[in-house]
């Protein structure tokens, strides 16, 4: 079983640090969570797994090989950028018949019923669509290559809440159906949150957390009660987030749930955006 | 490499095939009918020579590569091609085109001298007008087709020379490449060959010998073209490792 290996990443910018030794593992089969703020360096980090940027130092291995201008390597990966590289005036039909022609594992049945159910017009041109059906597009496409990972970069970037429900339930049939890796990248983390496994969460190009959704939301929780309890609760925890309104306050704490309730307090499980939220703020 | 082929010949080469067709109807429609019609006026003393389509080769096919390059490798990269794939297809594609072009242009030439058969009107190329109508060698079918071939591959990769640089430049680097080529080939140059005489003569000089002027041999000139297709070939592949697709 091949995973993905990154290993003490770097890369700058000129005299942007974007990314800064992050070192982590994707594994086969699963769906990932890739989420950071904005510039947090999520972007960055796929462009160099999927050999669109060279790392400044590090390296990424698949298996024991080197991604960067590694054909093999790379014939295992797709990525869907938020930009657009397919040329000016193709269309979606020819770019549906250069898919099959590149990955010959390409299902285009599969794409072509996509390609009705989300309602995108086939014969205009890819750069007239639409910014949501640019993006229907190429998630289709990414779902119907059928390689063994998958990198998705704001894939409902401009889509309305109808498409953005399709295309959650297009992922997850077609994960149970064949089962690939998939990395999101995303900002909406509520609509992910229960669709991911695992998680990994980016803050200024370094690795927060790289864990199970699960695990992730067991590290921490919130309480909330009268302001004068929750400080006396919180004293000698670690405490990443507070918020106050009138007497009431509620607080966000790294560690264990405690098992027993506390009289006057309200102790709950963050869910994963006000985790997420807590953590990068803090 | 095959499936990169088959793109390459779908997006480029039919293209050039279909520039092919049109401009050999436009050869034969506007030089070859009004050089005949001019022959055939009555009274008329007309005497010169009519040729140098190859130019419209010679533009095309140094546009098509300017202008393709960075469209295709950002294509085929979203394919998961690496830029060593995506070059050397290119290089191979550049061959063929190039081939294609030479072909052409001998094929024509051959029908232009069967139709204008006038000592006082000839079809010239600039083949023979670089190394004279009479020249075996320059009238020579192979050898005409191997300095077509040397020539249009020279202006290709120049052109894809200038595309991998333009799509390796930041913004500044790339209004100085689009500024900087032209007034440098028809500026800056022309200015230091005429104003610095010790320039002037060597150029003059190694032009005559690596073009083969003096030995009035064509397939010297078409070796010294493709040896600089070969060092622009060569920092088009140094310049496109380091691309970044983004």
């Amino acid at each position: 079983m091949n995973s993905i290996n990154v290993q003490g990443l770097s890369k700058s910018f000129g005299t942007v640090e974007a990314l800064k030794n992050v070192t982590l593992t994707i594994e086969e089969n699963k769906i990932y969570g890739l989420l950071g703020r904005n510039g947090a360096g999520k972007t960055t980090l796929l462009n160099s797994i999927n050999n669109r940027i060279f790392p400044t130092s590090g390296e990424i291995l698949f298996g024991e090989k080197s991604v960067i201008e590694n054909e093999d390597v790379q014939r295992n990966f797709f990525f869907v950028g938020e930009q657009l590289l397919f040329p000016e005036n193709m269309n979606a039909k020819k770019a549906i018949r250069w898919t099959k022609e590149f990955y010959p594992h390409f299902d285009e049945d599969y794409a072509k019923e996509l390609m009705s159910l989300f309602e995108v017009p086939i014969k205009k041109k890819v750069k007239s669509l639409s910014t949501g059906y640019k993006t229907i597009f190429k998630n289709i496409i990414a779902l119907s290559v059928n390689v063994p990972f998958v990198f998705l970069d704001e894939p409902v970037l401009g889509l309305d809440a109808n498409h953005r429900e399709l295309f959650y339930k297009a992922l997850l049939e077609k994960y149970s159906n064949s089962p690939s890796t998939y990395v999101i990248s995303t900002h909406l983390i509520e609509e992910v949150a229960n669709i991911v496994e695992d998680v990994i969460i980016i803050k200024k190009g370094e690795i927060l957390r790289a864990q199970s959704r699960d695990s992730l939301l067991e590290t921490g929780y919130s309480v909330t009660g009268m302001a004068n309890l929750v400080d006396q609760f919180c004293q000698d925890k670690e405490v990443i987030g507070l918020d106050a309104l009138g007497g009431i306050k509620s607080a966000y704490i790294i560690g264990e749930k405690p098992r027993e309730t506390v009289d006057g307090l309200d102790i709950s499980t963050m869910d994963l955006q006000k985790l997420f939220v807590k953590m990068t703020n803090a | 490499m095959k499936q990169l082929m088959k793109y390459h010949i779908k997006d480029t080469y039919l293209g050039a095939l279909f520039f092919i067709a049109i401009y050999t109807i436009i050869n034969f429609a506007a030089f070859t009918t009004i050089s005949v019609l001019v022959m055939k006026v009555d009274g008329t003393e007309v005497k010169g020579n009519v040729g140098g389509f190859e130019m419209a080769y010679l533009i095309c096919i140094f546009v098509i590569f300017v202008a393709s390059y960075g469209e295709n490798l950002r294509f085929l990269t979203q394919y998961s091609f690496t830029r060593k794939q995506v070059i050397k297809s290119t290089f191979l594609t550049v061959a063929l085109i190039s081939l294609t072009f030479s072909l052409a242009t001998f094929i024509t030439t051959a029908i232009n001298n069967a139709f204008i058969r006038d000592e006082k009107f000839q079809f010239m190329t600039y083949l023979s007008e670089l190394y004279g109508a009479q020249n075996s060698l320059a009238n020579n079918g192979l050898v005409t087709i191997i300095f077509w071939f040397a020539l249009f591959f020279v202006f290709a990769m120049f052109g894809l020379f200038l595309a991998t640089l333009f799509a390796r430049a930041n913004k500044y680097g790339r209004v100085l490449i689009a500024v900087g080529t032209p007034v440098l080939i028809f500026i800056v140059f022309p200015i230091l060959i005429g104003s610095i005489r010790p320039l002037q003569t060597l150029l003059s000089n190694a032009l005559y010998i690596l073009g083969g002027f003096r030995t009035h041999n064509p397939l010297i000139g078409a070796l010294s073209l493709l040896v600089c297709s070969g060092i622009l070939g060569s920092l088009s592949y140094l310049v496109n490792r380091r691309l970044e697709v983004k």
